[in-house]
């Protein structure tokens, strides 16, 4: 056994722990740094079956796993793509590398197996794993074959994957379908020249959650340089919040987009029908001041009289400009009413106690008590009762409004249709238009201006259906209140 | 000579208003007064309107706010008439409005046949003022 000695000098100088194993499995050889990262006497080990240094777990194939390396010897790591350990004396298994060589002595072949203490690196990776399990933005570490060696908890999270379900896997599962394809070409030309960059930067970047939605992300990726070869860090960064806040911050500034069109749509119709009155009214204040000088003492009279009047329906429109103005200040209450008994009410009103040769006629198929802010119900109900009546049809025998309610889960619906004149086609989307008239049986055309922005308010819409000379159906649908549902 | 002149306008006030200082002033013939764009488009540009080439430039004072065709629909129309032989055979309008806004007389400078804007009240100083507009076009 001369030559095993010279291996003997040959293992024990070698600065990491050795060890020369037969095939059948017998430790002729080791060195002191391998007893002792084994715990065992020097030399205690020699003689005894490798296998002794085998986990348990893995106790049972080892065999047929050393069998086979004695028959393809060769130089290369044991296990490889595995996590490799060793059992010591104590019963402590510790995490190790193994490399293989094979040596032939004599007829013999033998394997010289080099174990390194991976305990450190071990440790050490698993720091780094907690560190990037404690990482807020999800990461995914990618080898050059395109497989997920790396997955931290945010990007399990993120998704929604069990973790053995990502590693080991292609990265391709994670990117949505219409770039899935070319996806692999983009990741091999990354790897090929490996510099620091974002992915698919000036892009809407998306990822395909397990559950096939897409997750709107941005994605840096970091070439890495690992003992397995070149890989890539993916660090990946939910934007759902981001895009959705972006979502909403462009749906206000619309909103008040359209509230300030609204405005100085509302300036503008200001500067017409809030200052013609008062125009009309300083100069005929002007022309009795010339009249007086001249004497016409009736004309003055007369002058005054008209300055009166325009007053007069001037104040009105600026009661109706505030009514619209004012609507959405004061808290809403809402009170039960017997819609009957409010539509009668309103009837009278319009028409007087003799009044009978427009028909009125009800159906009314809703729940009763209606909870209602009754105020703003009758201003509805009096603008659209007060337009079916001034708008009725001379031409006809018969003029016949009615009213129909009925209700589904969450609304209420009235409609009011009438057998009047229509609304002209080309007036039609002006109806609800502050100060917009159709004729001049028109009020001051703040009428439907101040139901439309009532309705709005309360969470109703408003619509109408009209043909000229046949007439018009108004449909006004109101969210019912709990409470009613009884 | 006197100027014809018709008011286009929806307040009765208002036309009652320039027939009122228009009278005082003199230079005017009687005032023509229309409530409507509509009236006023059937009444110089339909089957009856007989033109005569000898008349004066028709002046007009066109508010522009009314009920119906406004006072710029109005204008156009009757340019767009004017361009197929009908109506007067000279107009001149005057858009004639209470709102003072620089959007109206924006829009007044696009319309050719549109020679100027007029901001309501009326006063013996813009009377003076459409006379001598008025004949700085003849």
């Amino acid at each position: 056994m001369l030559q095993l000695d010279k291996y003997k000098l040959a293992i024990e100088i070698a600065p990491v722990p050795m060890l020369l194993v037969s095939g059948n499995g017998k430790i002729l050889l080791t060195n002191t740094l391998l007893d002792q990262l084994f715990e065992y006497e020097t030399t205690a080990l020699v003689g005894e079956n490798v296998d002794i240094l085998v986990p348990e777990n893995s106790r049972e194939h080892h065999p047929v796993l050393r069998d086979a390396y004695f028959k393809l010897p060769s130089k290369r790591q044991m296990g490889h793509g595995r996590d490799l350990s060793g059992i010591t004396h104590t019963g402590q298994v510790i995490p190790l590398e193994l490399g293989l060589d094979s040596v032939t002595i004599g007829e013999e072949v033998y394997a010289l197996v080099v174990a390194i203490d991976i305990r450190q690196r071990k440790q050490h990776e698993g720091r780094m794993n907690l560190a990037m399990d404690a990482a807020a933005s999800a990461m995914i570490m990618v080898d050059q074959q395109g497989l997920v060696v790396f997955i931290n908890k945010a990007a399990v999270a993120l998704f929604g994957y069990e973790e053995n379900e990502i590693l080991n896997q292609p990265v391709e599962q994670l990117v949505p379908q219409e770039t899935r394809r070319v996806h692999p070409v983009y990741r091999d030309s990354f790897m090929s020249s490996s510099q620091t960059r974002a992915m698919a930067k000036e892009k809407d970047l998306y990822a395909l959650h397990r559950e096939g939605h897409s997750i709107p992300v941005e994605i840096a990726l970091t070439p890495v340089e690992t003992p397995n070869g070149k890989m890539v860090m993916s660090t990946i960064i939910d934007l759902t919040e981001r895009v959705e806040a972006e979502r909403l911050a462009n749906h206000k500034s619309e909103e008040l987009a359209r509230v300030n069109n609204e405005l100085s749509q509302f300036a503008y119709s200001a500067s017409h029908d809030l200052k013609a009155p008062l125009t009309s009214i300083v100069g005929l204040l002007r022309l009795c001041l010339e009249d007086l000088d001249d004497g016409n003492v009736d004309e003055v009279r007369e002058n005054l009289q008209r300055c009166l009047q325009v007053s007069d329906r001037s104040a009105k429109k600026i009661e109706g400009v505030l009514e619209i103005a004012r609507i959405g200040r004061d808290e809403a209450v809402f009170e039960p009413v017997d819609l009957a008994m409010v539509i009668q009410d309103i009837w009278l009103d319009l028409t007087g106690i003799n009044q009978n040769d427009i028909k009125l006629q009800l159906d009314l198929n809703h729940v009763e008590p209606l909870l209602v802010e009754l105020q703003t119900f009758k201003v509805i109900l009096e603008n659209l009762l007060s337009n079916a009546i001034r708008y009725s049809d001379e031409k006809k025998v018969l003029h016949c409004i009615e009213i129909n309610t009925s209700h589904d889960e969450n609304f209420i619906n009235i409609s009011v249709t009438d057998n009047g004149i229509g609304i002209p086609h080309a007036k039609q989307s002006i109806v609800f238009d502050m100060f917009k008239r159709i004729d001049e049986r028109s009020g001051d055309g703040l009428g439907m201006a101040l139901v439309k922005k009532q309705v709005d308010r309360l969470g109703g819409t408003i619509t109408f259906k009209s043909v000229e000379k046949e007439g018009t159906v108004f449909y006004v649908s109101l969210p019912r209140k709990s409470g009613d549902h009884a | 000579m006197k100027i014809p002149v018709v008011i286009v306008d929806d307040q009765e006030v208002d036309r009652y208003l320039v027939k009122r200082y228009l009278d005082k002033s003199g230079d005017f013939d009687a005032l023509i007064e229309m409530n409507s764009g509509e009236m006023f488009l059937e009444e110089f540009y339909g089957d009856r309107f007989q033109a005569n080439s000898k008349d004066f430039p028709l002046l007009v004072l066109m508010d522009i706010n009314m009920l119906g065709l406004s006072g710029f629909d109005t204008a156009e129309e009757a340019q767009r008439l004017t361009a197929e032989g009908k109506g007067p055979s000279r107009l001149i309008v005057l858009m004639f409005s209470s709102a003072n806004n620089e959007r109206e007389k924006n829009k007044a400078k696009e319309i050719d046949m549109v020679k100027g804007y007029i901001s309501k009240p009326l006063d013996t100083e813009r009377v003076a003022y459409i006379r001598d507009l008025y004949q700085s076009f003849l």
